[in-house]
């Protein structure tokens, strides 16, 4: 089969990232991130004031919440950072952490298109609690009900791909931008509290472009090894992804990636506990596991182990990794990419590869994305995303 | 005229003697009276006097002077870059960033004790330092 | 009544609760002196599988009766990716609570070390006082012994939760958090809720054999809660892989709609929803089961709520607990009898049954020989 009969627009979005990356960097519209709106969406009060900084969203935005905790905590010096799924956010966390003093939390509600109810739940709750927080819309949409109800909007500019294929796209551009907006604020926010100089904070902005960019530069053999996977495991039926810390944003990603492109179980889970969980699946031939392993992460050394037992299990095995293939059991195979810069940012691009897969998987399982090819039973607004009931827990 | 650039890099409140480089300059320039002046071309340096024989702990001193007449302060209306760099802008209008020497006799007229110094107020930064020498 | 050991084991943990409570009381009360209790500030917990989703079961119920902060880690977290300050931040101590009851989870050994060497008071949660993590911990809270079976962990479960609640008690009587009577009251009302169990355990139990023979054909289950109940939602999914090798999801109210509810098969994907009285989340989570019955996904229902449920639903009902943080140490009977009944009717043995290939692959969470 030859693989360019099989392009899609998830794979066409995986390979276009360094572009969005270059607009939103350097795009010359009043919100990039250079000379604009996005650099300067906060203050230096509202960036110096929080000692508690929230990350929400749902989906692929909660993805972009926990990786980009993980960015405020090593960059902001001293701030608390937390990513909280929203409806956790929203009904069960504490009201009396909320807005206890001015404008803190500092709080991220990350949703591309400001629709959904949580997310316009969690931003009214940041307001209205106690003396209330400071709520940020993270968003491409600044008419959206997320937008209206936050104090603060970063605003991401995220200019659609043709739609050439007529697919519903899983977010793929969408999730790179989200990301690419809560690291923008956290790299802001270590410039103005000094814990880096200018210099250094351009450094880490001109590196979350370089990254998908050396990606793309490897795109045709990632690209082609993806195809063949895809090829292998197209009867398929149920995906589990392990990683670990932050980069579970790409694990939970992908399985949301899977859920969405072919409609096929799928399903996370930390490196540790696999052994303890997932490693009992009945149907080892069966089930294949990812691996999403950073080598520079401090807990790489755990990956080894359980990539090891899932090939001796006979697990289908994929790693995705900037380590060196050597590192790994032979029958895993390994899908090698680039290091970032900085460890951190390693989610910006570490899914590219399973978008890349999923896209193939749908074509090959002759399914349509979003189950469009289902439209009676996947009927919009069954899952109540922007009708949900809002209530604010006070 | 002869100009001359001299690359320098200072990290944040670095400071810089520069007295030997702009004499050496002069010398170099073969004018015996005339003028030279000096320039920072940037907008967190200066340029200035003060006692060439103090130590790195003395010199600091100006620095520290500086910064509580003019502190990092979240409050600036120019926001763009970090506190230091708007704190460094004021700092730089205030001190100036260019100097106007005498040239007599192929030297530089200056008091005894007096040298000459670049002040970063801002920093890590690569930074230049101009000079045009003017014969009589 | 089946003689599988799962079932057996829920069905005998509400004789547990109160000899249980009793001896953790007089042995906790040794573990440290009352001048060390006062001068924590804050509280670690973690552990590997069944051990972090206790912690993450007793949490709230921690936090409410010790006054502490407190805290659930992964253990690959703990040992990974915590700084000095993410333990100690303060003169005060931080406990460090590593539930593991063989002591052998390798995870939780190393987590435990860490969190030693990062500053934290470290308290071993085990059966096991020979064990690599009673050795590597600074104080051992010894528990009673199992009987060793293949079982998916139930008994296990309901002990690391109960002696983690048991510990909230002791330092939030000692740190003066608590009065004697509200800790009689809490005691108390654990105790009412296990007589109110015993009493719907045989409702239950038939309910739950009946949604066993609707399930039995699913080839992945879905457990759907949020807040107090998410950590019966991630209990459920690891039984389910150790009872009978389906994979499995938790999954929170609000991510279930935005992701799960994709996945193209709805009827071979069963979900197991869990809805406390009180749960602010409850209208999300009931918005989720009327998505359930559009979608035609089978759908069990674990709850102590009167609502107007789907009619092809299974509505698995209750007891209520008075304290919503005491509802997660028995909300698991209707999912571990679930576990149960779906190993017989699928006629999958626990974990594998030690056959191939998980014979000769090993255990990779338990440490072996001199690693």
């Amino acid at each position: 089969m030859n693989k360019v009969d099989l392009d899609n627009m998830l794979r066409r979005e995986a390979l276009s990232l360094s572009e969005l990356g270059d607009h939103l960097l350097n795009g010359g519209t009043e919100n990039d991130g250079n000379y604009g709106g996005l650099r300067l969406a906060l203050s230096t009060p509202d960036l110096c004031s929080p000692r508690k900084v929230i990350l929400t969203g749902c989906g692929d935005s909660y993805c972009a919440a926990v990786a980009g905790a993980r960015a405020f905590k090593l960059l902001g010096r001293g701030v608390n950072a937390e990513a909280i799924p929203a409806v956790e956010y929203t009904r069960s966390y504490p009201a009396s952490a909320i807005g206890t003093e001015p404008n803190n939390p500092l709080v991220y509600v990350i949703s591309k298109s400001g629709g959904p109810s949580r997310c316009v739940e969690a931003a009214r709750r940041t307001n209205e609690v106690n003396l209330g927080g400071l709520s940020v819309a993270v968003t491409a949409s600044p008419e959206s009900p997320l937008a209206k109800e936050s104090k603060r909007i970063i605003q991401l500019d995220v200019p659609d791909l043709e739609n050439l294929f007529g697919d519903a796209i899983p977010g793929c551009r969408s999730y790179y931008a989200s990301l690419y907006g809560v690291f923008s604020s956290a790299i802001r926010m270590g410039e103005v509290k000094g814990v880096y100089p200018m210099s250094e904070a351009s450094n880490m902005r001109k590196a979350m472009v370089d990254f998908p960019a050396a990606v793309e530069a490897e795109g045709e053999r990632i690209d082609q090894q993806m195809f063949e996977l895809a090829e292998q495991w197209k009867d398929f039926e149920s995906f589990e992804f392990v990683s670990d810390g932050a980069d579970m944003a790409t694990a939970w990603f992908c399985a949301a990636k899977i859920a969405e492109a072919t409609g096929d179980f799928a399903t996370y889970e930390n490196v540790e506990e696999f052994g303890h969980i997932n490693y009992f699946a009945k149907d080892p031939a069966e089930t294949p596991v990812v691996f999403l392993a950073n080598y520079k992460d401090p807990s790489y050394a755990r990956y080894k182990r359980s990539i090891d037992a899932a090939v001796r299990l006979g697990r289908p095995t994929l790693v995705v990794t900037d380590a060196p293939a050597s590192d790994f059991i032979e029958g895993a195979v390994v899908c090698t990419i680039p290091s970032p810069a900085y460890y951190w940012q390693m989610p910006l691009a570490q899914h590219v590869p399973v978008c890349l897969f999923a896209g193939y998987l749908a074509r090959l399982k002759g399914v349509a994305m979003f189950r469009r090819d289902l439209p009676e039973l996947f009927v919009n607004g069954n899952n109540k995303l922007r009708n949900s009931q809002i209530d604010i827990v006070k | 005229m002869k100009t001359y650039e001299k690359k320098v890099f200072l990290e944040k409140d670095g400071i810089l003697q520069i007295t030997d480089w702009i004499e050496e300059c002069v010398k170099d320039s073969g004018v015996k009276n005339g003028v030279a002046f000096v320039n920072a071309p940037h907008t967190t340096s200066g340029v200035s006097v003060a006692p060439d024989m103090l130590n790195d702990l003395d010199l600091k001193d100006i620095q520290e002077g500086f910064s509580k007449i003019i502190p990092a302060r979240t409050t600036y209306t120019h926001q763009f870059d970090n506190t230091t760099d708007t704190a460094g802008h004021t700092k730089a209008a205030i001190m100036n960033t260019h100097l106007a020497l005498i040239i007599e006799d192929g030297k530089v007229v200056k008091g005894d004790t007096q040298g000459i110094f670049f002040f970063e107020f801002d920093g890590p930064r690569a930074q230049k330092v101009w000079m045009a020498v003017y014969e009589d | 009544m089946s003689e599988n050991t799962i079932i057996q084991q829920s069905l005998n943990l509400l004789d547990l609760a109160a000899p249980l409570m009793q001896t953790l009381s007089a042995r906790i009360a040794k573990l440290y002196k009352d001048e060390e209790i006062k001068n924590l500030s804050k509280v670690i917990i973690t552990g590997c599988g069944d051990s972090y989703v206790a912690g993450i079961a007793a949490q709230k119920a921690f936090a409410a009766l010790s006054g502490l902060r407190v805290n659930t880690l992964y253990t690959i977290d703990a040992t990974y990716h915590m700084t000095p300050k993410d333990v100690k931040g303060s003169k005060r101590d931080t406990l460090a609570v590593a539930v593991s009851v063989s002591g052998n989870a390798g995870g939780t050994v190393k987590a435990a070390i860490n969190l030693g060497k990062l500053g934290a008071k470290t308290l071993a949660l085990t059966e096991n006082v020979n064990s690599y993590l009673a050795k590597n911990c600074g104080t051992i809270l010894n528990l009673d012994p199992t009987p060793a079976s293949i079982t998916p962990g139930t008994k296990t479960y309901f002990v690391s939760v109960i002696s983690l609640m048991m510990l909230a008690l002791h330092i939030g009587l000692v740190n003066g958090h608590l009065s004697e009577e509200k800790a009689e009251k809490f005691k108390a009302d654990v105790l009412d809720y296990v007589e109110s169990f015993k009493g719907a355990v045989a409702g239950i139990n038939d309910s739950v054999a009946a949604v066993a023979k609707v399930f039995k054909d699913a080839k992945h289950l879905e457990f759907v809660g949020s807040g107090i109940d998410f950590a019966t939602a991630w209990f459920g999914r690891a039984k389910v892989y150790e009872a009978i090798g389906l994979p499995s999801t938790a999954e929170n109210t609000e991510d279930w709609a935005h992701v799960n509810y994709f996945f193209r098969r709805p009827a071979e994907n069963a979900c197991v929803v869990l809805l406390s009285a009180g749960n602010p989340s409850n209208s999300r989570c009931l918005e989720d089961i009327d998505t359930m019955r559009i979608m035609g996904r089978p759908t069990m229902i674990v709850t102590d709520v009167d609502a107007d449920y789907p009619e092809n639903a299974f509505v698995v009902k209750i007891p209520s607990a008075r304290v919503d943080y005491i509802a997660p140490l028995l909300q698991i009977i209707p999912i571990t009898l679930l576990c149960g009944y779906l190993s017989d009717e699928m006629g999958i043995p626990f974990f594998r049954g030690g056959a191939e290939p998980w014979k000769s692959a090993g255990s990779i969470g338990y440490i072996e020989g001199e690693e």
